[in-house]
């Protein structure tokens, strides 16, 4: 019942639109002259609403979207770097590593023969020095008992002298009587040839 | 009138197809309503709304963001979301060739569509009211509507586009290019009979007129969209906050909510293809041609 007069008033709009575009002469224009009227058309204010819109575009673009943008740009660009790096890094860290563990391998093969080289030079030196030692001992000895032996003649010379001159006093004491040169001479004789002898 | 009988009435409405006219009855027209003029410019409630959100747009935006550092704050990150968001969703239908050249207008088209589009559902957008006198459009007439609800802002906003589009498809395709894919046979020559094929010729010239009107349609069909759904929006939360102010209207501001983003997408997204069926149409043909020489050659 409440929709009848609308649907009056439409079939009558309707009528009046059919009636309008039969009279008009050009359809196009009548249509923008329709548009103009119904919805309010009209071209300072599209014209209005263009500028508005670039300006707000633009402005938008140039002050906020773009700087975030290059933003962003360049953070993906860090973080592309980054992991390049990264991935840059662990190849360097792999063949640090190994270069380490050959380094090692090495450097414990070297050490292993220096080792060996040294054991062996201290053998030698030692069997070396060993028989150095045992012959500068045979040197020493053979000193010794020639300086014993030479201290052992001295002594015995002086031993004589002294038993001779000895053998003289207890004569001159026995004998109560002073003796010759001729007699102390041939006493010491005598005595020296007694002790040789025996 | 009472509550239940313009229920009725309102639901009775998409039935006859009389909704446009049945808004009038409910103080919603179809145009916007002119507050002042600044020179030839009458400045409507629409203009002067579209202005107010634009400004709040940039403030907004700009405060968000602040100054754009590598680690982002909360706000950067949501414009970055948002921003990364559209040019994912656009650049493979623009193609690559040009997707960096029309991002900042379409970056634009999507974030000043859907905001104003979202404007209509603040309080007071079609609801405050000043009184009107003289001239024909006499009475209560709202003080703020939302900038897309104005045909004047959509017919703007898709000259805008269609101009960009003029300037994209003529400076990254060339008129050779337009030409012969408007007119040009798209039948390839080895696959179908060589009579078929020159006959195809002349069928396609016929259909290049027809695309050329369905080319000119689009600024209309643009605006129109963009317009019909705004306005439809606004008139339907109108009408339903003139049945009860309570509970009611809430279901449609989700709706309403949801077309605002959609709508703002499809305009969006209906330019990028108008600019991809040209340019991004040459890349791919290259591109299908290569694989072609490849395969043949690998064969």
């Amino acid at each position: 019942m409440i929709s009848l007069p609308v649907l009056a008033e439409v079939t009558g709009q309707v009528a009046e639109a059919t009636a309008a575009h039969a009279a008009s002469v050009n359809p196009i224009t009548e249509l923008i002259r329709g548009f103009g009227i119904n919805f309010g058309v009209n071209l300072p204010a599209i014209i209005g609403q263009i500028v508005n819109f670039c300006i707000v575009a633009f402005v938008l673009w140039k002050f906020a979207f773009k700087p975030v943008l290059a933003t962003l740009d360049e953070r993906q660009k860090k973080i592309a770097d980054g992991l390049r790096y990264a991935e840059e890094t662990k190849t360097r860290l792999d063949s640090a590593q190994q270069e380490i563990a050959d380094t090692l391998k090495k450097a414990q093969i070297e050490a292993a023969a220096i080792i060996e080289q040294a054991r062996k030079a201290s053998k030698e030196l030692a069997e070396r020095e060993a028989a150095a030692a045992t012959e500068r001992a045979g040197g020493i000895i053979t000193t010794a008992q020639q300086a014993i032996e030479l201290e052992k003649q001295k002594m015995l010379a002086e031993a004589r002298t002294e038993i001779a001159r000895l053998v003289i006093a207890t004569t001159q004491r026995v004998l109560s009587k002073e003796l010759n040169d001729a007699d102390r001479s041939r006493y010491n004789e005598a005595a020296a040839r007694e002790l040789t002898s025996a | 009138m009472s509550r239940v009988k313009k229920l009725i009435l309102f639901l009775s409405l998409p039935l006859t197809g009389a909704t446009v006219f049945a808004g009038e009855e409910h103080g919603l027209s179809k145009s916007a309503e002119a507050l002042f003029n600044i020179g030839p410019l009458s400045v409507t409630n629409s203009i002067l709304t579209s202005w107010i959100v634009s400004a709040v747009l940039i403030l907004a935006v700009r405060f968000i963001v602040g100054r754009p550092q590598l680690v982002p704050s909360r706000g950067q990150a949501v414009v970055e979301n948002f921003l990364d968001g559209v040019r994912n969703v656009t650049a493979p239908v623009v193609g690559p060739k040009v997707a960096r050249y029309t991002f900042p207008l379409l970056i634009g088209f999507f974030s000043y569509i859907l905001i104003q589009n979202w404007s209509s559902l603040f309080p007071g957008v079609g609801t405050v009211m000043f009184k009107h006198s003289g001239g024909e459009e006499s009475g209560w007439v709202p003080f703020v509507r939302a900038g897309n609800a104005d045909l004047n802002g959509t017919l703007a906003l898709a000259t805008v586009g269609i101009v960009a589009w003029l300037y994209f498809i003529l400076r990254y395709a060339g008129p050779k290019l337009i030409l012969k894919d408007i007119f040009g046979n798209k039948a390839t020559k080895g696959e179908v009979h060589a009579v078929m094929y020159y006959s195809l010729f002349v069928v396609f010239f016929v259909i290049g007129f027809i695309e050329l009107v369905s080319m000119m349609i689009r600024p209309i069909s643009l605006s129109l969209r963009l317009y019909g759904n705004a306005f439809g929006g606004e008139y339907v939360i109108h009408t339903m906050s003139g049945i009860t102010r309570w509970g009611l209207p809430i279901p449609f501001y989700f709706l309403e909510f949801l077309v605002g983003l959609i709508q703002a997408l499809v305009f969006t997204l209906l330019i990028s293809v108008y600019i991809g069926l040209i340019c991004n149409h040459g890349d791919d043909h290259h591109k299908e041609d290569h694989a072609g020489d490849k395969e043949k050659a690998a064969r």
